[in-house]
C-alpha cells in the first residue's frame, strides 16, 4: 500500500515539475500549442474511458468536442456571455448529445458501432453547415479571449495554459473517482455491454471543449 | 409522375456505384472480418493512377484495365502489410488501422497530385435515349452493365471454380480450411485484391461526375457502409441489392423530402444504416450467427 502511495507520489511530482517547466522554458507560440494540446488530451480522456475501460467504439468523439466548443462560442457571439463561465453549460449540451449518440450503443456493438458514430462524425459538419445562421457557417464564430486576471495581462498564452492544464486536472480527477467507484467497477464489469458509457465519455469531452473553442479563438 | 421515374434512373445509376464499393466491403468483410473504412480512399488512389497513365498518353480502356490491376497489386500488398500483422488484434484496433489506412490513401493522393479537383474522361459515350419522358443516359446504362458483369463474374467465381470454394471456405473458417489443404492467406490475399479492383472500378464510374480529388469517395464511403449493411454484411447479392436501393432512395429522399437538400444528403445513408442496425442488424440478405453449445 505505502508502495503505491510513494509510486503515485512521484508520478505526481514528476508532472508537476514537468507541468511548472514548460512555461518557464517554451516561448510564448510552443506554450500555446501546448495548450492545445492538453485540450486535446482531455477529448482523448473521454474517450479511453469510452473504449478502454467500457470497449465501446465511439469515432464521434470529435463531435462531441465540436459541439461543446460550438455551445461556448454561440453563446458567447450571440448572448455575449463570457467565454469561462459558459464552460457548465457546453459540458452538459456536450453530455445530452453523448446520450443521444450512445443510445443505439444499447442495441449496437463493435462494427456496428464504429459504422454509426463514423457516420455521425462525417455529418456534424454538414449539419454545422446547414445552420449556417446559428454557427457562422464556413467561417466560424469569433470568441472573445478568456477574461484575464490583471496579473496574467501580458501572458496571454500563459493563462490558456494553466486554464487548460486545471481543465485536465479536473477531467483526470473525475475519471479516476469515476473508475475506482462502484461507477467504475460495474463500468468495467460490462465491458461486453455498457449502456451509459458514451453518454460518460460525453460529460468528459465536454469539459474539455471549452479550452479548445478558447485556444481557437485566440488563434483565430 | 415521370419526375418519380427519373428519379429512380437516376437513383439506380448511383446505385450501381454504391453497390460495387459495397460489395468491395463485404468481401472484405467476410473473408476477414475487417470493415475497410480506407477502402474509398484505396479506389481513388487507383482513379488517380488512371488519370496519370491518360496524362501521359496512354488510351482511356488501357489505362483504366492496367489502374485495375494495380489496384489487384495494392489490395494484396495492403493486406500483406497492414492487415496480416494485425489480425488477431481487437476490433478496436482494427478499425483505428482502417482508418489509418483511409488517411494514408488520401494523404497520398493529395501528396501525389494535390488537392484540386481533375476532370476524368467518361468511360461510355454521350447522349442516350428516352424512354416515354423518362431520359436515360448511355453512362447510366453502362454503369449497370459493368455492375451487372461484376456480379455475374463474382457469382461465376465463387460458385462454379475451385478458386471460388476456397475462397469461401476460407472465409467461414480459417482452421478447418487450412486442414483440407486451402491456402487461406492467398485466398484471403485475392479477397482483398479483388475487393481493392471493384472498389477502384467504382471510382473510375464516379469520377466523371464528382470530379477526381483525394476526397471524393468519402461520402461514397458512407452510401457503401449503408448499402452493404442494408444487404447484410455477409452477403455478396445483399450488397448489390442494398447498393441500388441506397441510389434509389437517396435520389427520391433529395429531392422530396425538401429539409434535406444539397449539403445533409450524407445524413441519408447515416440515418438508414442506423434504422436497419435498430430493426434488422443483419440487413435483407444477412443470416444470424448461431452459436451452438
Amino acid at each position: 500500500m505505502r508502495d503505491v502511495f510513494l509510486s503515485t507520489a512521484i508520478k505526481f511530482g514528476l508532472f508537476a515539475i514537468v507541468a511548472i517547466l514548460i512555461p518557464v522554458s517554451a516561448p510564448a507560440y510552443a506554450l500555446q500549442e501546448v495548450a492545445i494540446a492538453i485540450a486535446y488530451a482531455i477529448a482523448i480522456l473521454g474517450l479511453n474511458l469510452l473504449m478502454g475501460y467500457a470497449g465501446q467504439i465511439c469515432l464521434a468523439q470529435g463531435t462531441l468536442f465540436g459541439v461543446g466548443a460550438y455551445v461556448t462560442a454561440i453563446l458567447n457571439a450571440t448572448a455575449g456571455d463570457p467565454p469561462l463561465p459558459t464552460l457548465p453549460v457546453a459540458a452538459a449540451v456536450a453530455a445530452a448529445v453523448g446520450l443521444v449518440i450512445g443510445l443505439p450503443a444499447l442495441r449496437l456493438q463493435g462494427l456496428q458501432l464504429a459504422i454509426v458514430t463514423f457516420g455521425i462524425a462525417a455529418a456534424f459538419p454538414q449539419l454545422l453547415l446547414k445552420m449556417g445562421g446559428l454557427t457562422g457557417g464556413v467561417s466560424g464564430l469569433p470568441i472573445d479571449a478568456p477574461e484575464m486576471p490583471d496579473v496574467m495581462a501580458d501572458a496571454p498564452e500563459l493563462w490558456l495554459y494553466l486554464i487548460s492544464l486545471a481543465c485536465a486536472g479536473v477531467g483526470a480527477l473525475l475519471v479516476s473517482r469515476m473508475l475506482s467507484g462502484d461507477g467504475g467497477r460495474a463500468l468495467r464489469a460490462q465491458l461486453d455491454n455498457p449502456q451509459v458509457a458514451p453518454g460518460v465519455g460525453g460529460h468528459l469531452t465536454g469539459a474539455g471543449l471549452w479550452a479548445v473553442a478558447a485556444s481557437c479563438g485566440r488563434v483565430g | 409522375m415521370s419526375l418519380f421515374f427519373q428519379l429512380v434512373v437516376s437513383g439506380l445509376t448511383t446505385g450501381a456505384i454504391y453497390a460495387a464499393l459495397a460489395l468491395a466491403l463485404v468481401l472484405i468483410f467476410r473473408a476477414t472480418n475487417v470493415v475497410n473504412f480506407g477502402q474509398g480512399e484505396m479506389a481513388t488512389f487507383s482513379a488517380y493512377g488512371a488519370w496519370q497513365l491518360m496524362q501521359w498518353g496512354v488510351p482511356l480502356w488501357i489505362a483504366v484495365l492496367v489502374s485495375l490491376a494495380a489496384a489487384f497489386a495494392t489490395g494484396i500488398v495492403t493486406f500483406r502489410l497492414i492487415i496480416r500483422p494485425m489480425m488477431d488484434a481487437p476490433v478496436e484496433a482494427i478499425v483505428v488501422i482502417t482508418l489509418g489506412i483511409l488517411v494514408l490513401f488520401q494523404a497520398a493522393c493529395m501528396w501525389i497530385w494535390g488537392a484540386e479537383q481533375l476532370s476524368f474522361p467518361s468511360l461510355f459515350p454521350h447522349g442516350g435515349f428516352s424512354i416515354g419522358d423518362v431520359r436515360v443516359l448511355a453512362s447510366a446504362v453502362g454503369t449497370l452493365a459493368i455492375l451487372l458483369a461484376i456480379a455475374l463474374a463474382m457469382g461465376f467465381i465463387f460458385r462454379f471454380t475451385k478458386l471460388g470454394l476456397s475462397m469461401r471456405a476460407a472465409a467461414f473458417d480459417h482452421t478447418r480450411s487450412v486442414l483440407v489443404g486451402v491456402n487461406v492467406e492467398r485466398m484471403l490475399m485475392l479477397g482483398w485484391g479483388f475487393a481493392a479492383v471493384i472498389g477502384a472500378l467504382a471510382a473510375i464510374l464516379i469520377a466523371p461526375r464528382l470530379f477526381l480529388s483525394p476526397t471524393m469517395m468519402t461520402p461514397i464511403l458512407f452510401y457503401g457502409l449503408a448499402a452493404a449493411t442494408l444487404g447484410g454484411w455477409d452477403s455478396p447479392l445483399g450488397a448489390i441489392v442494398g447498393g441500388l436501393a441506397v441510389g434509389v432512395a437517396e435520389s427520391l429522399g433529395a429531392s422530396y423530402l425538401s429539409f434535406i437538400g444539397a449539403d445533409m444528403r450524407i445524413a441519408v445513408p447515416i440515418a438508414l444504416t442506423l434504422i436497419i442496425l435498430l430493426v434488422k442488424p443483419v440487413g435483407l440478405f444477412g443470416s444470424y450467427k448461431v452459436t451452438k453449445l
